[in-house]
């Protein structure tokens, strides 16, 4: 061969080796995954094991790049949408969902094959333009040729019964609507009328299963020691420091979820010392609320809506009362201190104020807990705390105790019954309570919030919303029932112009006192989560990352932040200890998967298809085949780099 | 009231399915939708009274154990006994699906298109059942989706700000914008959208998503909710 080199040159010699085997049919042995994704009757998640069948094409064509193509033959095949034990079922029936018979060839005609053609096209949108084969050919007497091979992924649809393909799929019609009975979407069927009930597009789902047929597994619900095992295959180098980090965070993570609930009760129990300094406010409130009413009532813009819809609504001789009758409704015969009175005391109820302040609160524990992990050499994660952890804090759990002395210490203590509040409570509940003292100030929420302009943009909305309304109750009802007469007195028109402008006024008024209670709250509660945040971290880096000299520095820990960061750290090295060595595939290489209390799922196109984020090593089995079969003499091994 | 047990059905993103059912020791099952299976904008309670469908099912679940039992609709159990408890959960979630307790059904309402190019829409919630559905929309999480005339996506945009929650014929506020909704059943409201529709797009759908309080009568917390409405025709 190195004569040969000499002889007529390296590249000559690489070319000729180049054309030996350009092409090569790729069926690996079938491969299995493990997926935590079903409940122990504690909470925890639960292993299953799942099998997929990696076949393709692989083509090189030279050095200008390289082709993998997977051939999906669509066919045709109707399933049983009989429920077998439903009342009346002839015996035999099978199980819902059942394919019936043999496959079919789809018609030539049927819209099925070009909506496939489209479905296979689209699916591989996602995968082109993204893998690159990097690699080197080794020269003898000049410098080595670095190559770039362009990976173009294809899915050529087969329709023929006979025809080699890849992978098979059932296509089914329009008139079969997936998610009804025994029509369960699965990557062996598609449906063309998804119904409303996937919320995502067939390109994307065909994607994830394209990845499937190159061998690459899912990757979401995840055991900690499985995303160990993803993060050293995708970055071996920081895989350690990665993990530890998203030990910590997922150390925190169970620490936010297990004290939410108690959190919440302690917040609605201590709810009253909130409820009264707001309400405390009201008259100040419906004062600001009176006069926004006021102007805000005669704004062109809700005049004209008023306008409209009661000229709509009028016999033509009736229209040109409408102008002065909208003036009326809105200025003489508008009690704007009446509405402002009724609005206010309906958004400053201690029922409406709990439940908002509560909901929201909620709503602050859940994006906190939702927010992604960005995983060194990974990218972004999710951490999936499971229903085991918050129960170890509902009453009668281990971690009872202390959460319920976090959640006093943080939040407040609950006014004691048949005693006033004298101070506001510390805490949450006190800086809650505190925020109604700031409305008299100048640029205060009440000042700002609480305008002309923002009634008026409320009544105008309002008022849209019941022509829509309107709207929508002609339209349903039954074909050919006449349309509701016009009004043609003017005692009619009064009346619900009258209507109108009172109840969408409520509603305005309403909603602004709403908003003003919200965007008072809403800073003060998310910083409280944040502030919990923060005080867990300190203590799960306390124990987790700090050397031992450095411990002392840190000062006395609250000793029931010390009780549950040691509690969930404990379940988590526990859930480690069980499942370690297991790697990405326990249940396939015959090993236990022992339920866990946290899950993590990959955010890219073979996790959770938050994005369609592709990786390296994702391509690691296929970049094997290649420099196994496709690679010449003189070239080095070729490496996937991915955009 | 106490619960026997728990069945769940699940799909992983990007499908989502979100369904839970619950018999108690009063002799109902309870199932509630978050993210529904079927081809429906319908979310909330449904209650199955105590005598409804095959009391073996019942027999067969509360001998499975207290649960949760969890299906992945995607990854369909392959042991008999889990096969057994899904099938006979799936006949009791379809006789309770049939008694909606406090629901509601979103739809998508278009107007014709003005000189200007927009489009009137309006986003409609019916509460159904026995008593008043409780919810609100998270409006950054919804959208509204453009359609061709065969149901396939053209383009999809934010909602704009929401300035009010849905409004009744009368022009009565129902809530579901910052504050909670309270829709007794029957009653339905509307909320008024202006849109652009892009070029192309011949129906409106769209994906609303908030939270549902109490979707489970031991359950108090609000939960996450996710439906898309059926396409609208948009008129010329």
């Amino acid at each position: 061969m190195l004569a040969l080199q000499r002889a007529v040159g390296n590249r000559a010699v690489a070319t000729m080796m180049g054309t030996v085997a350009q092409r090569v049919a790729v069926q690996e042995a079938t491969r299995t995954e493990t997926l935590y994704n079903t409940t122990s009757s504690g909470g925890q998640a639960t292993a299953n094991k799942y099998t997929m069948n990696p076949s393709y094409d692989m083509s090189r064509s030279g050095d200008s790049g390289v082709t993998v193509t997977v051939r999906i033959k669509f066919l045709s095949q109707s399933r049983n949408s009989v429920d077998p034990n439903a009342a009346g079922s002839p015996p035999g029936t099978p199980a819902l969902g059942t394919l019936l018979g043999s496959p079919a060839e789809i018609p030539a005609s049927d819209p099925r094959r070009a909506w496939a053609t489209g479905v296979a096209a689209g699916g591989v949108a996602h995968w082109n333009g993204r893998l690159t084969l990097v690699g080197e050919e080794w020269n003898l007497l000049e410098d080595n040729t670095r190559k770039r091979l362009p990976v173009t992924f294809r899915s050529v649809p087969v329709f023929g019964i006979g025809e080699e393909a890849d992978s098979q799929i059932i296509v089914h019609p329009p008139s079969t609507v997936a998610g009804t009975p025994g029509q369960p979407i699965d990557a062996g069927n598609y449906y063309m009328n998804k119904g409303t009930r996937y919320s995502g597009d067939d390109n994307v789902i065909a994607a994830h299963e394209y990845g499937h047929l190159l061998g690459i597994p899912d990757e979401y619900s995840q055991s900690n020691e499985q995303l160990n095992a993803l993060i050293h295959q995708a970055a071996p180098g920081s895989a350690p420091s990665a993990r530890a980090a998203l030990d910590r965070t997922t150390v925190e993570r169970m620490v936010l979820s297990a004290l939410q609930q108690p959190m919440i009760d302690q917040l609605v129990s201590a709810m009253p010392a909130v409820t009264e300094a707001l309400r405390a406010r009201r008259k100040a409130v419906k004062t600001k609320m009176a006069a926004a009413a006021k102007a805000g009532v005669i704004t062109p813009e809700v005049r004209t809506e008023l306008r409209d819809q009661l000229t709509a609504a009028s016999e033509p001789g009736l229209a040109a009362s409408v102008p002065g009758v909208v003036a009326f409704e809105t200025t003489a015969n508008f009690s704007n201190i009446t509405n402002a009175d009724a609005g206010v005391e309906a958004g400053f109820s201690a029922a409406a104020l709990t439940r908002q302040i509560r909901d929201r609160y909620d709503k602050a524990f859940d994006t906190a807990l939702g927010q992604r992990v960005t995983v060194a050499g990974l990218g972004s994660v999710s951490v999936n705390v499971k229903g085991s952890v918050p129960a170890t804090t509902a009453a009668g759990g281990a971690q009872a105790a202390p959460a319920a002395g976090l959640a006093s210490s943080n939040v407040g203590a609950a006014a004691a019954p048949g005693l006033p509040a004298i101070a506001p409570p510390p805490g949450l509940v006190g800086k809650l309570a505190a925020l109604p003292a700031t409305w008299g100030a100048a640029g205060s929420a009440v000042e700002t919030g609480v305008t002309p302009a923002a009634f008026s943009a409320k009544m105008a909305a309002a008022l849209k919303g019941t022509a829509a309304a309107a709207a929508r109750a002609a339209a349903a009802l039954p074909p050919g029932t006449p349309p509701a007469p016009r009004m043609a007195r003017a005692q009619a028109l009064y009346a619900r112009a009258y209507q109108m402008v009172t109840n969408a006024a409520s509603a305005a008024s309403r909603q602004v006192a709403a908003e003003l209670v919200q965007t008072a709250v809403a800073p003060v509660l998310d910083a409280g989560v944040s502030d919990l945040q923060t005080s867990i971290a300190a203590e799960v880096k306390r124990i987790m990352s700090t050397p031992a000299s450095g411990v002392a520095a840190l000062g006395t820990p609250d000793p029931n932040m010390v009780a549950m960061v040691a509690a969930m750290k404990a379940r988590l090295d526990a859930d480690k200890t069980a499942t370690a060595g297991g790697g990405r595939d326990p249940l396939g290489s015959g090993g236990p998967a022992p339920a866990q209390d946290v899950t993590y799922s990959y955010q890219g196109l073979m996790g959770s298809n938050a994005t369609t984020a592709l990786r390296p090593d994702q391509f690691a089995p296929m970049v094997r085949q290649f420099n196994d079969r496709l690679t010449t003499t003189f070239e080095k091994k070729f490496t996937a780099e991915v955009k | 009231m106490a619960r026997l047990t728990t069945i769940e059905w699940h799909t992983p993103p990007p499908t989502s399915v979100d369904e839970v059912l619950v018999l108690y020791d009063d002799g109902t099952a309870v199932l509630g939708v978050r993210r529904p299976r079927h081809a429906s904008a319908t979310v909330g309670r449904y209650v199955a009274l105590g005598g409804t469908g095959d009391p073996k099912d019942r027999d067969v679940l509360i001998a499975a154990g207290p649960g949760p039992h969890s299906f992945d609709l995607l990854h369909l159990p392959t042991v008999a006994a889990d096969q057994a408890v899904l099938a006979a959960a799936d006949r009791v979630a379809e006789a309770a699906r049939e008694n909606p307790y406090t629901v509601v059904t979103f739809g998508a309402g278009t107007g014709p298109v003005s000189s200007e190019g927009l489009l009137p829409a309006a986003l409609l919630a019916t509460g159904a059942g026995t008593d008043a559905v409780e919810f609100e929309l998270d409006p950054p999480a919804c959208s509204a989706q453009f359609l061709d005339a065969d149901g396939q996506a053209v383009a999809w945009v934010e909602l704009p700000p929401l300035e009010i929650g849905f409004m009744t014929p009368d022009a009565e506020g129902l809530g579901g914008v910052v504050q909670g909704a309270h829709i007794t059943p029957g009653v339905f409201g509307a909320i008024a959208i202006d849109l652009r529709p892009p070029a192309g797009a011949s129906q409106l759908s769209f994906l609303v998503a908030g939270w549902l309080s109490a979707v489970l009568p031991d359950e108090p917390r609000l939960s996450r909710f996710e439906v898309r409405t059926d396409g609208t025709p948009i008129p010329v």
